[in-house]
């Protein structure tokens, strides 16, 4: 895919009479237009090149991944601590706030330790995107201008 | 009779009987029977999402057979069922966004409307209806058994007269009402079963003498109780771990779990079900396998594992507060059994019937047909638990399992991935299936196979037979339409 700097032609003609002037202008036109690209690079890796795939789509993917990583890390602090506290006999238990460390650590601490980080990515790692596809066209429309 | 206990009880299912005639009048008011009866118009928010999932998976199992199972078990238990904290979070963010799009742009109503319109294939839709109405179905029995045994140890009254009165309430309440008035009250039931596992925790915990006397209990009764490795030593670490697919990450493929992945209203109400949905069942699957263990010095000899919970709360509370907390039992295996019998009855009306048998049903016989077949399948499901097997927690999840062979690739995979193809879904539907039988049959004789639970090594065979099989008859890359498909693209 090419990349369209979004530079109007006037400024590229000013740019010779007087780039000095207005190269950190033109610099930072460029950046932006990177980073659009950026944003939908997903879209065109994804996708062949004639198709795109949504910018919907592609949060989704993102999340998904983002739940299996939760479920990774729950996984291990669950079991890491049982087997890693818990293996010993019993009377060798220690124990915290009334409970054998292996229970406090991975079912106690555990589940609140989830807790926390499920509200983290809730926050700050998920996407408000429209369900409905009314309203959605015009935005696919500039997504296929800019391949 | 105990009518200290009974009425608070009969005022909670009057109250439910109320929202059920309350939303059949809304009911009336939409439009479309199919979409309203069985997925409530895709309208809830946040809050009534998370409880709904909380409360259809929550079943009998999270109520009285888990808690038995930790009060027989010990600590280990409560460990296993820990691994259910992960549905409150996987479920939505996996499905998530992407199954809610789709599934409009489809206009699907179940998750056979789904993969009907995924795969075109006549013979992945029956194969889907056909484990929905095998499955399903043992998992209603075992729901409804629970909810027998419940209302016995709360009344006196004999095991059939229980299950009697069970059944009648249960198909009155969800031919009147439909998915809308099920998801209501799912929500009523899943404040009541917050609230309700936190006093009851509290109530066991203070009956107990505190937790280093219920401790130093337990290590009395059997050492053992207190590690992760059951009472008798034998729960192993990779037995326990398998759980994490059974009741953890495979709760995904339970089609009345990802039915209700596509009933909400916006992004935002499945945010907020993300952080409701995770708090509620952590603390209910933490609160209830606690109590269940900590009973265990308080009421030793119970023979009926299953009725550990109202057992125990009959003991540690006065009447009116167990009558109104067991209530919270009951609204889950009533909640669980409604929308089941609504699963099943949707497959045989909406992916059979109209499907195959009368495709141009006018909409007055799609209501009288999904109504008549709402009734017969509760009948059936009172014959079939007239004799019970002892711990339901088992039949249940023979249920899980089946249905999760069956239905989490063509699930996944059809969403995520481009190649997956009809091929690929027959041929993991049939390999997941046929395997999990086969190895739930040579569990039962030899011992789990390889030390896992059944489902471990159906559901990684599944995924290789179905990448193997749509990479073998290739077809083009799959793209989802971009309008809906009604409309036109």
């Amino acid at each position: 895919m090419q990349v369209k700097i979004l530079v109007p032609s006037f400024m590229i003609n000013a740019q010779d009479q007087d780039s000095e002037r207005l190269k950190p202008l033109c610099m930072k036109r460029q950046k932006e237009s990177f980073k659009l690209h950026e944003l939908t690079k997903g879209v065109f890796i994804l996708g062949n090149k004639k198709r795109k795939q949504e910018r919907r789509f592609v949060i989704a993917n993102r999340e998904a991944l983002i739940g299996c990583a939760l479920a990774i890390i729950n996984f291990i602090w669950w079991y890491g601590f049982a087997y890693g506290l818990g293996s010993k006999p019993p009377e060798e238990y220690t124990y915290i706030l009334g409970f054998p460390a292996w229970i406090f650590f991975s079912l106690i601490l555990g589940t609140l330790f989830m807790f926390a980080l499920v509200f983290f990515v809730v926050k700050f790692m998920l996407t408000d995107v429209s369900l409905e596809d009314e309203g959605e066209s015009e935005e696919e429309k500039d997504e296929v201008s800019n391949g | 009779m105990n009518w200290a206990v009974v009425i608070p009880l009969l005022i909670f299912l009057a109250v439910v009987f109320l929202v059920g005639i309350w939303s059949n009048r809304k009911m009336a008011k939409a439009d479309g029977f199919l979409s309203d009866y069985f997925l409530g118009s895709r309208e809830f928010g946040g809050l009534v999402l998370a409880m709904t999932m909380v409360a259809t998976y929550g079943s009998a199992s999270s109520f009285l057979g888990g808690p038995g199972a930790a009060y027989s078990i010990g600590f280990g238990w409560v460990l296993l069922a820990m691994s259910q904290v992960a549905t409150g979070y996987f479920v939505l963010l996996i499905l998530g966004k992407k199954f809610a799009i789709v599934a409009r742009r489809y206009n699907a109503v179940t998750l056979i409307d789904f993969l009907k319109e995924r795969y075109k294939s006549k013979t992945v839709v029956l194969l889907s209806a056909f484990s929905i109405i095998v499955f399903l179905f043992s998992a209603m029995a075992a729901q409804w058994v629970g909810g027998a045994y419940l209302i016995q140890s709360l009344t006196g009254i004999s095991y059939i007269g229980a299950l009697f009165i069970f059944t009648v309430s249960v198909l009155i309440y969800v031919t009147i009402g439909g998915f809308r008035a099920v998801v209501i009250t799912d929500t009523i039931q899943g404040i009541i079963m917050f609230f309700g596992t936190i006093m009851l925790l509290i109530a066991v915990i203070i009956a107990g003498g505190g937790l280093s006397n219920i401790f130093s209990d337990l290590v009395a009764i059997n050492p053992n109780l207190i590690t992760p490795f059951g009472n008798d030593g034998s729960l192993t670490a990779a037995y326990v771990s398998s759980y994490w697919i059974l009741v953890g990450v495979g709760v995904i493929a339970l089609p009345q779990v990802a039915v209700r992945t596509m009933s909400y209203k916006d992004s935002k109400s499945m945010h907020r079900a993300i952080m409701i949905g995770t708090v509620t069942v952590g603390t209910i699957m933490l609160g209830m396998h606690l109590i269940g263990v900590f009973a265990r010095p308080i009421m030793p000899g119970i023979e009926v594992a299953d009725q550990v919970i109202p057992l125990v709360a009959l003991e540690v509370l006065p009447p009116w507060l167990a009558g109104l907390l067991l209530a919270a039992p009951l609204a889950a295996i009533m909640s669980t059994v409604d929308s089941l019998l609504l699963l099943v009855s949707s497959s045989v009306v909406k992916d059979v019937y109209i499907n195959y048998l009368k495709p141009k049903a006018t909409e007055k016989q799609v209501k009288n047909v999904s109504m008549g077949v709402t009734g017969i399948v509760g009948v059936v499901a009172f014959l079939l638990a007239i004799s019970p097997p002892e711990l339901l927690i088992f039949l249940n999840l023979f249920a899980f399992g089946g249905l999760q062979s069956a239905f989490m690739w063509p699930l996944v995979m059809g969403l995520y991935w481009r190649y997956a193809n009809k091929t690929g879904a027959i041929a993991s539907m049939i390999a997941g299936i046929g395997s999990y039988i086969a190895i739930s049959l040579y569990n039962q004789n030899y011992g789990e196979l390889l030390g896992v639970h059944a489902v471990t090594i159906p559901v990684f065979f599944s995924l290789i037979v179905f990448v193997v099989f749509s990479l073998l008859y290739k077809q083009e890359a799959y793209e989802f339409p971009t309008r809906n498909i009604n409309k036109g693209a």
